[in-house]
């Protein structure tokens, strides 16, 4: 083993950062409560606000994500440029927003 | 509710006699002091007596009755007595949680209004519910079953989670027992709770919903104020919900919580049901002499 390979001394500061990820991360207390009924409404709207999420496993988000690759590449091999614009989506009304006709007729 | 405490003091039970639980059907019953002349004897059956309280009907007095025993009753007829109340209970785990403990509140007040139907010689039938209902209890009748009734009530365990829809739809759909006036106390942390309440008005009973709550679900502030990382473990189903309680999220909790409890009290209203909201420490005098009054549940 030597310090003096890269990938070596990387791999060892991430072990530090690991151990400080591990050291910094929240600490919850358990609280028994009658129901979390109306807890559990409550933090989805909450998470809907958070800058950072936890990744959550959603069959329709694969099934869209598999759909998206398997265009993309055919759109690839007939050399297309493909973009997906979802409705709604900032990237979707800036789309829109470029695409429709201008109310000044563009002067 | 303490071992051997009882759960009505007995000064309380006779103040209860005073008082009766609205329905409609009974209003419609009693409204034969002017249809008596009209209908003399025919549809109208006498069935029991009952102790003069306030508010009775003088003309209801049997004064033979009084003249051999010293003391006023009133005659029951058969459409009088024969209102059926069905006091319908959740005993689910969720129910068994809080400070004051929710289910020890919904034992005093199921008694309190027990004994009410009881003394107005109401057909009084009571059912725990959670995932399903349990054994009915009843016909009852009469204050002598009073002792009956208190026995059942503290008899109850909460061992399992809540199914309202599942729960009041059984009892509505057994057969025997005719429609009446369906009292439902509960937390209502159900998400089927409209399920339930609509099985019970297909059934045409009436309604009054006794929504019943401890202190810190109505402003939750966690075991050690706000600002907690907390993980809020249900204590039903074992699920957890990880929370960081700041102000935000107690914001955001007092605003779910309201649109909750409003849309119980709206179906409620739209339905013609009557609606208390009672939190567990709320004491039962009050909440029997003041809340249910104003809510048209007693009179």
């Amino acid at each position: 083993v030597t310090f003096l390979v890269p990938l070596g001394l990387l791999a060892l500061l991430s072990i530090a950062v690991l151990v400080l990820f591990y050291l910094l991360r929240v600490r919850y207390r358990d609280h028994e409560v009658g129901s979390t009924y109306l807890w559990a409404q409550l933090t989805r709207d909450l998470a809907v606000h958070e800058p950072w999420q936890k990744p959550r496993i959603s069959v329709l988000m694969l099934i869209q994500a598999l759909l998206l690759a398997g265009r993309r590449s055919d759109a690839e091999a007939r050399g297309q440029r493909f973009h997906k614009a979802y409705p709604g989506s900032l990237y979707g009304n800036a789309v829109d927003a470029l695409l429709a006709p201008r109310e000044d007729g563009g002067r | 509710v303490k071992e051997g405490a009882p759960l009505l003091a007995a000064e309380l039970m006779h103040r209860l006699e005073r008082l009766q639980l609205i329905s409609r059907a009974r209003a419609a019953g009693l409204s034969h002091g002017e249809r008596r002349s009209r209908q003399h004897g025919a549809s109208i059956q006498f069935a029991d007596y009952r102790e003069y309280a306030f508010g009775d009907d003088p003309r209801l007095v049997d004064w033979n009755v009084y003249g051999r025993s010293g003391h006023l009753f009133v005659k029951l007829f058969e459409d009088e007595a024969l209102l059926a109340v069905h006091l319908l209970v959740d005993v689910s785990r969720s129910m068994d949680w809080g400070e004051p403990n929710k289910l020890d509140a919904a034992r005093r007040l199921a008694a309190a209004l027990g004994y009410v139907a009881l003394a107005r010689f109401d057909r009084l039938y009571v059912a725990p519910l959670d995932e399903d209902v349990g054994p009915t209890l009843g016909p009852l009748w009469g204050r002598d079953q009073a002792a009956k009734l208190l026995e059942g009530l503290a008899g109850w365990r909460a061992r399992r989670a809540t199914d309202l829809g599942r729960a009041l739809g059984g009892y509505a759909g057994s057969t025997g027992r005719r429609p009446g006036l369906a009292i439902v106390i509960s937390d209502f942390l159900s998400p089927t709770w409209e399920d339930g309440l609509r099985a019970l008005l297909r059934r045409r009973n009436e309604l009054a919903v006794v929504h019943l709550l401890c202190p810190e679900e109505v402003r939750p502030g966690g075991p050690s104020g706000p600002g907690e990382e907390l993980r809020l473990i249900d204590r039903e189903t074992g699920r957890h919900v990880e929370i960081h309680l700041d102000a935000p999220a107690l914001d955001a909790y007092a605003r779910r919580f309201a649109e909750w409890a409003g849309a119980i009290e709206r179906f409620c209203a739209h339905h013609g049901a009557a609606y208390c909201r009672v939190d567990s420490d709320a004491a039962l005098e009050t909440t029997c002499f003041e809340t249910f009054r104003h809510r048209r549940v007693l009179a």
